[in-house]
């Protein structure tokens, strides 16, 4: 048995939202303890790793750990039909592979989707040595990612001991952004040695995009043409972390 | 099996040219594939993922394939578009970034097995709906990442449709043969169980999995299309009768769509001639099956063709493009209704008929058809001399018929599915006079409309004058070309001119519905002239036993009240016009 209750519909339909921007069918672990996924996009460029403890949801009952497959851009579209402060009940039957949603607010309405076959791997941590780690409140470090955007495709997120420096070049133009350590926007820094590395802006910005809707504050690691891992705080222990693979410089 | 595996036989059949040394390779692929597998390794190979008949959108766009490679690649669509002007090949477009890509990945895919390859671009190719291109693309996009170079070649190939390794079909059968029919003498069981079921897929499944046996207890599947039997083509009648031993069912050869339908427990389901699933496109048509077919099952051949609602006139072949289409799909029906003439039976009762005879399948075809105004069988006539072949010949003609197919009735007429043989010829118009000019013709006789028309003329006969007799030859039934106003109008000015029966200067072997003495002459523009058994316009005078007839005529809308009937157009112009503009019809 399966079931879960939360008050608060929006913040359900912006968890689901960030993972939705890397995966279309997503295995969910359901433990007695809380839900968790860690899943890549199909061109394994990006990965998600989301944890939410049952102390965020009103109600929690799992009796014991299970996995659950869904469609999530289908469970969006329902749960893209509730207003703010309706309830959601999310529950599942073992006799019946089926999700049910009941939505509470003004009137009652409930929604049964299928569970697809569950992806049996589990999608492993990348093992890598960070040598910066930098602290910034999400809506900073998205505005400077969305300057970037303006000018290119993609951006090199470069650090020394001072500041967090975004340089994007394009075909014609080109954008530097300065975070300065102890800036409204730069919370902390703390760097071992300078590393620098370019990402892909059309993953970037959808990822800030999608998780800046539950997430005040980002932590981002990084080293020299490694993957960036980014932190982004959750209320109540929540856990909401992207990885995304470098690209590689050409000519 | 490793998708690899493909690759690499695709990459040796491109290195050559030579029939047998790509029929060798593509045993050695056969012969390392599962039985489970082998239906999907053959649909790849021909650049698909289906049989041809399954309505499911396979191929993607240029845009989106460029898009799909930016993605797998991190490079700008740009370059690929600039790489692409070089190359000319999205193929070696892709390989070439894969070798040097701009986007790295968390970690390595493991290697790419057929059945992933073959699952994705099922999933790509099934999504619908509303962000079914952002999944088409992530699914591809992926599909690339895990990919070598090489394969992402040949991926990106079968997915946009440019997959030529230059394999017909009956290779494919040839290299089923060698690999699991025992030599290629199993060729001909194979090519008879591919053109029953038109799914080389199936047929290579139940070689691998059941041997030579299965394929020869292989019978015709409802559902599944057979590859149409196709007719050879002789210029004359006297040709025709040597070939068919003297004697012939001669049926008229419609100016149509060729359509097959399938009737399976009350549902009917449409195959174009190139076996495209067009069921959607005809609900008219399905009714009309439903209703006019007796037999809860039943495969029956027949010629949809385009008619005027208001006359019953055949229309030309042109005329049912407008019902090629996928939206509007109830208007199209409405305003370009069909005809459905029904010509051979391939399945009823669970009998495969294709190994019957054609008089047999004839006869059982008439048995299990209801005929009615929009279904009939294919009009038809037996025949043992060229006089009466050619007399129905030109019949055909002249109601829009593109000519005869001449069947053969010899006990080993059977049905040869996917073959073009000497069991049925053509027998079309080697020349065709086109008009180019209007003609002033005499009204002397009315048909009564139905449908929209119910209450005024459907169509008018007309006629030219002969001046040498005195007397008015029909030339031409005129059904199209008359506004809302000229149908009001024709039957109140006709009025006076109603005569109780065919006027005695009226030479017409037709019978009219209401006869009119000569009077009202009306300016025509027909599509070409035509020789005719049944219009008296210049009889004999090009063929014994034939006048002269005007094809899809059309009123122009000019009354021509300034002209009295014997102003009219003659027979004898009409006779010169024919000879002017005779031109040989080319090869179709």
């Amino acid at each position: 048995m399966f079931k879960v209750k939360i008050t608060d519909a929006k913040l359900l339909r912006d968890m689901f939202q960030a993972i939705a921007i890397l995966v279309d069918e997503a295995t969910f672990n359901l433990t007695p303890e809380l839900i968790q996924l860690r899943a890549m996009d199909p061109s394994r460029v990006a990965m998600v790793d989301f944890q939410w403890p049952k102390t965020i949801f009103d109600e929690y009952q799992c009796d014991q750990p299970q996995k659950m497959c869904i469609n999530i851009s289908e469970l969006l579209k329902l749960l893209r039909r509730t207003a703010k402060e309706e309830t959601i009940e999310l529950s599942l039957n073992p006799e019946n592979p089926r999700l049910q949603i009941g939505i509470t607010g003004k009137y009652t309405r409930t929604f049964h989707m299928p569970t697809l076959e569950p992806q049996e791997e589990e999608t492993p941590t990348p093992k890598i040595t960070f040598k910066t780690t930098a602290k910034t409140t999400t809506d900073g470090f998205r505005q400077a990612i969305e300057d970037a955007q303006l000018v290119s495709d993609h951006v090199r997120i470069e650090a020394d001991a001072e500041k967090l420096t975004l340089q994007a070049t394009g075909d014609l133009m080109g954008a530097t952004i300065e975070l300065k350590k102890g800036s409204d926007a730069l919370l902390d820094l703390q760097t071992q040695e300078p590393a620098k590395a370019t990402f892909s802006l059309s993953y970037l910005v959808e990822i800030i995009k999608a998780a800046s809707a539950t997430s005040e504050i980002a932590t981002l690691q990084f080293a020299n043409d490694m993957p960036i891992r980014i932190d982004f705080h959750q209320p109540k222990e929540g856990k909401l972390t992207f990885y995304l693979a470098p690209r590689i410089e050409v000519e | 099996m490793e998708f690899s595996l493909i690759a690499d036989c695709y990459e040796k059949i491109e290195s050559t040219t030579k029939r047998l040394e790509m029929t060798q390779y593509l045993v050695e692929l056969f012969k390392i594939t599962p039985a489970e597998m082998v239906d999907k390794v053959v649909y790849l190979t021909q650049g698909k993922l289906y049989p041809d008949f399954v309505d499911v959108q396979t191929g993607i766009a240029e845009k989106l394939a460029i898009q799909v490679v930016g993605k797998a690649t991190g490079r700008s669509e740009r370059d690929i578009r600039g790489e692409l002007a070089k190359t000319g090949d999205i193929g070696e477009t892709v390989q070439g970034f894969m070798t040097r890509k701009a986007q790295s990945t968390l970690f390595d895919g493991a290697s790419l097995t057929v059945k992933t390859v073959y699952d994705q671009l099922d999933k790509a190719a099934r999504a619908a709906g509303s962000g079914s291109m952002e999944r088409k693309l992530s699914l591809l996009a992926g599909l690339l990442t895990s990919a070598s170079p090489k394969e992402a070649k040949y991926i990106i190939r079968i997915v946009t449709g440019n997959l030529r390794l230059g394999i017909a079909d009956m290779t494919v059968l040839d290299a089923l043969a060698i690999a699991y029919g025992g030599g290629k003498e199993a060729r001909a069981p194979l090519e008879r169980a591919y053109n029953i079921s038109s799914d080389l897929g199936r047929v290579a499944k139940i070689v691998t999995e059941q041997g030579l046996g299965g394929v020869q207890r292989f019978r015709v599947i409802l559902g599944n299309p057979i590859r149409p039997m196709l007719a050879e083509r002789l210029g004359s009648p006297e040709e025709i009768l040597e070939k068919l031993n003297g004697k012939c069912m001669a049926e008229f050869k419609y100016d149509g769509e060729r359509v097959q339908a399938h009737k399976k427990n009350g549902g009917v389901t449409l195959f174009s001639r190139r076996l495209e699933n067009i069921t959607t496109q005809y609900p008219d048509a399905i009714e009309l099956f439903k209703e006019h077919i007796r037999v809860k099952n039943a495969i029956v051949e027949a010629e949809f063709v385009a008619v005027d609602e208001n006359t019953g006139e055949l229309k030309p072949f042109q005329e049912l493009m407008h019902r090629r289409r996928k939206y509007g799909v109830k208007e199209a029906m409405k305003k370009h209704p069909v005809s459905i003439f029904i010509f051979d039976l391939l399945y009823a009762d669970k009998r495969d008929y294709t190994l019957e005879p054609y008089p047999v399948r004839h006869e059982k075809l008439k048995h299990i058809i209801t005929q009615g105004d929009r279904v009939t069988t294919a009009e038809f006539l037996a025949v043992d001399n060229v006089a009466d072949l050619e007399r129905f010949f030109e019949k055909a003609v002249e109601i829009g018929c593109e000519g005869l197919i001449c069947k053969s009735i010899a006990q080993d007429s059977l049905y040869q599915a996917g073959a073009r043989g000497w069991m049925w010829i053509k027998y079309k118009r080697e020349y065709k006079s086109e008009m180019s000019d209007t003609v002033d013709l005499v009204v002397i006789g009315a048909y009564h409309g139905r449908g929209k028309r119910a209450g005024t003329y459907g169509a008018l006969l007309l006629a030219a004058y002969n001046r040498d007799d005195g007397v008015f030859e029909t030339v031409t039934k005129c059904g199209t070309g008359f506004t809302d106003e000229d149908l009001e109008r024709i039957p109140k000015m006709m009025k006076k001119h109603r005569v109780p029966q065919k006027h005695p200067r009226v030479h017409s072997m037709l019978d009219a519905d209401v006869w009119f003495k000569p009077e009202v002459v009306l300016e025509v523009l027909g599509s070409e002239i035509t020789l005719s058994p049944i219009h008296t316009c210049a009889m004999n005078s090009i063929r014994e036993g034939s006048g002269l007839a005007i094809r899809f005529p059309r009123f122009t809308g000019n009354y021509r009240l300034d002209k009295s009937a014997e102003d009219s157009t003659s027979n004898e112009e009409i006779t010169k016009m024919y000879r002017n503009q005779l031109k040989k019809m080319s090869e179709s």
